[in-house]
């Protein structure tokens, strides 16, 4: 009890300075979660929460029976996790190598500030210059049709949009997401890399036996930290692009619930469809922790 | 039917150019009430209000005046208000308007209002989900614009708004004479559970325009106003040059390809689909003619007559597109009309017409859809204040006045010499006064609409003989003064889904053939029982 005390007393300024934080964390992340409850209601905005009508399951029946539309969004929600995951989450780890080998520190500094770039900019302007320079009237296609050449047909076809939203979120976020590799690239221990050149092993060897196994605590937490929102694919990315190509490409499970709850009223409906989304983040952050632990890493926390 | 569609595509398609889908009561397009109860409340008194004597009359019925010269001596039509600030929320089509630091013509209005007006507004597209999350907030303004018909809508108002029929009804109007000019048929629209519940935006009965760079139609040597399909499409291919990057429409005329079916309504939304004879109403969308207009669009879009870029283009880029002479036509609702003029003044030569739709085969009766009766009203937050609901309709009244006065000027031009210049008694926007005036105060309230271009007498001529044309064709709702439930309550999330086929199918994702299941579906699980509680109500 005495030393709690000496501890609480040890860091309140660090408890003092935390507190903000928690605070705000409290009120906008963990007491809206209480609004769940729309989940199990026939949610009317003008009644609120404290008077909608509570109807049990029933908000869950087009997940329980499977219908199509909200298997079409979960299915496509999928396909998308999973190109992001796999292709997209170790490009920002590549392009880190290949900044950290850059010898030159003018230049490292300079390709770093170009490719921070495009992080600042929103949505809007994103969608808006592809479609102006890979738009059917845009600039390429306007080119080429000067040129009499054919066009290409790159916005609006749907079997395209996934590869389109993938190379978008590329283009904008791979030169960011390289900071904090970088960070934990800077700290690869010198005198291993060192030895490993006086035992005379080659770069791609240094690469995989030294660099790699350094920064690959960091690999890992990004890797669930990513997993636990992975079901979040972009809402705002892909409902500005969602009528260019009709639902059946684009409907993913945040624009099921913005179409379904915001533009069609079924709230509880869109309710229920968030939440499972949100659980079944949480367990997949849970199953890759234990996994990582399996592994032998730390991954985001330890009991 | 029902109101849905807020996304971004909604600005998309024909009627849709506006509101159509906000707006879209089941199938009165927002024109009328369908509330059903309209009984025995009693309107406010129609008193009409004018400042000027119109060079073009309002004839036949439902026919805006027209002017061809502002009035040289403006009166005042109202007395200013005192009283605190009063806040309110309302959509706008238009860029943002410059905030009231740098808006002069906003800082004039507050002084001639003689209180602040505070106005927040969001694009149109995103109002109907704003409104909904203010609502679920609980964090209202004094007044709010409410567009279309939402969920257990009677009850919302109830809970939500002041009940105004005591300050409105019969002729307690008159204390507020501009109020008393609006005409009844859009105040009927705001009447629900035989109570008022706001003041009505009101509008032109011609709905919505397929707009015409006639001087691009007649360069080219094309008519005016093809007379069947096949007129219509030849048209279209002789205004499309990909090659110079022209195309000759910037969204797919999808409203008027059904009005050459025979089918009226607004799409997506499907506001208006309903048609009735002898008491049975019909869904229109279950109708052979529907299925043949998706063919015809579907033949339309692969004929390349459309601009490339149109799945999702926002309206304002449309309306660019149009005056760049990219595209020869764009759609939107006839109260954008005006706004053009002011958009195409570096355009030599523009003159903006407005085409009917033919019939298919260029024989039997042209059909149009009738537009709303009103763009959206206005309610007030819930309060007991008498003095403050007293205030703020004095503001609603004060935002009313009629064309001619001095408020009207200040409420279109602003001040004169800074603002706007006289030229004659014409008033001309200034570079400025052109964004500051973008203010949707008009969506708030204004007054009847009238025809009027200052120093553009075609333009006058041109939106007058468009309406002379049109207005007559319009083909009433079966709908209007009927109330669904079903349609308050469940319609708007399977009416999305059907909207999401019908893009599909346009875009030619989905064959034609994919129709018939969504459209079946739609019936079986809302569309049998509206048609019941439509018929019921119709037969009483």
């Amino acid at each position: 009890m005495h030393s709690q005390r000496n501890r609480w007393r040890r860091d309140r300024v660090l408890l003092l300075l935390a507190l903000p934080g928690v605070t705000a964390l409290l009120l906008f992340h963990y007491l809206p979660l209480g609004g769940n409850i729309i989940a199990f209601q026939d949610f009317q905005p003008f009644l609120g929460i404290w008077h909608s009508p509570y109807v049990g399951l029933d908000n869950f029946e087009p997940v329980l029976t499977g219908d199509p539309v909200f298997l079409n969004a979960l299915v496509n929600t999928l396909i998308i996790t999973l190109i992001q995951v796999v292709f997209v989450f170790p490009l920002p780890i590549c392009l880190a190598l290949i900044l950290n080998a850059t010898i030159s520190e003018r230049l490292k500094r300079l390709t770093q500030s170009i490719l921070y770039m495009p992080h600042f900019l929103s949505w809007v302007i994103v969608v808006a210059l592809f479609q102006q320079m890979f738009g059917n009237g845009g600039m390429l296609n306007g080119w080429l049709r000067s040129a009499d050449l054919s066009t290409f047909h790159i916005v609006g076809v749907p079997e395209l949009f996934k590869l389109m939203i993938t190379s978008q979120v590329i283009w904008k976020d791979t030169g960011w997401s390289t900071i904090i590799f970088l960070a934990a690239l800077s700290r690869v221990d010198p005198a291993q890399m060192e030895a490993a050149v006086v035992d005379g092993a080659s770069a791609v060897r240094r690469l995989w036996h030294v660099t790699l196994p350094s920064i690959r605590a960091v690999i890992v937490l990004l890797l669930i930290l990513r997993l636990g929102d992975s079901l979040s694919v972009g809402f705002e990315q892909i409902i500005l692009q969602q009528a260019q190509v009709g639902a059946g490409a684009s409907e993913v499970l945040d624009t099921y619930v913005y179409n379904h709850g915001i533009v069609g009223g079924d709230w509880g409906t869109a309710a229920a469809v968030g939440l499972i989304k949100g659980i079944v983040g949480v367990a997949l952050v849970l199953g890759a922790n234990r996994a990582a632990h399996a592994l032998g890493e730390q991954g985001v926390y330890t009991k | 039917m029902a109101p849905t569609l807020s996304r971004r595509r909604v600005l998309a398609l024909g009627a849709a150019a506006g509101l159509g889908p906000l707006l879209g009561a089941c199938g009165d397009g927002g024109s009328s009430s369908s509330n059903g109860s309209t009984g025995p409340v009693k309107l406010p008194t129609y008193k009409p209000v004018t400042a000027a004597t119109p060079d073009l009359a309002a004839e036949p019925a439902g026919v805006s005046p027209g002017y061809f010269t502002y009035p040289t001596a403006s009166s005042a039509a109202s007395q200013p208000v005192q009283g605190e600030a009063v806040t309110a929320l309302t959509y706008t089509y238009d860029p943002i308007a410059p905030a009231l630091g740098s808006n002069p013509y906003w800082q004039n209005l507050n002084d001639k209002l003689g209180t602040e007006l505070k106005i927040t507004y969001v694009a149109s597209a995103d109002y109907k989900s704003r409104v909904a999350t203010t609502i679920a907030g609980g964090d209202l303004p004094d007044m709010v614009a409410i567009q279309g018909v939402v969920q257990q809508m009677p009850a919302m108002l109830k809970t939500t708004f002041t009940d105004l029929t005591e300050y409105l009804s019969g002729d307690a109007v008159l204390a507020y004479p501009n109020l008393a000019g609006l005409p009844t048929d859009a105040w009927r629209s705001v009447v629900y559970d035989q109570r008022i519940w706001g003041i009505p935006v009101p509008r032109a009965r011609i709905g919505t325009v397929l707009y015409t760079r006639a001087d691009l139609l007649a360069k080219a040597g094309l008519s005016l106003q093809p007379t069947s399909w096949d007129e219509f499409k030849q048209m279209a291919a002789a205004l499309t040059d990909e090659r110079a990057g022209r195309w000759a429409f910037g969204q797919i005329p999808f409203n008027t390809i059904l009005e050459m079916n025979g089918i009226t309504g607004n799409w997506p939304g499907g506001a208006g689909a309903w048609q009735a004879k002898d008491g049975v109403f019909t869904h229109t969308g279950t109708t052979p003619q529907f299925t043949q207009a998706l063919q015809d669009t579907v033949e339309l879009v692969k004929s390349g007559v459309i601009h490339p870029d149109q799945a999702g283009a926002p309206n304002t880029k449309r309306n660019q597109w149009m005056l760049a002479g990219t595209t020869s036509f764009t759609i939107g609702l006839y109260a954008g009309w005006g706004k053009f003029y002011g958009q195409a003044k570096d355009v030599p030569g523009f003159r903006l017409t407005g085409m009917l739709s033919p019939t298919r085969d260029g024989t039997g009766t042209r059909v149009r859809t009738p537009g709303p009766t009103l763009s959206s009203f206005t309610a007030i937050a819930k309060t007991d204040d008498a003095n403050r609901i007293k205030q703020i309709l004095q503001v609603l009244n004060w935002l009313c006045s009629p064309f001619g006065s001095s408020e009207y000027l200040a409420l279109r031009y602003g001040v004169e010499g800074q603002t706007f210049n006289r030229n004659g008694s014409d008033p001309t926007l200034t570079e400025g006064g052109r964004s500051q005036t973008l203010l949707p105060v008009r969506y708030l309230a204004e007054a009847s609409p009238v025809i009027y271009e200052p120093g553009n007498r075609q333009a006058v001529q041109d939106q007058y003989d468009h309406q002379v044309a049109g207005v007559p064709l319009a083909v009433p709702d079966p709908t209007l003064g009927l109330y669904s439930e079903t349609v308050a309550s469940k319609a708007a999330s399977e009416q999305q889904e059907l909207d999401s086929v019908l893009l599909e199918i346009q875009l030619g994702n989905k064959p034609v053939s994919a129709w018939q299941p969504a459209i079946k579906q739609f019936m079986d699980r809302v569309g049998n029982k509206i048609k019941a509680e439509y018929e019921e109500q119709a037969g009483r």
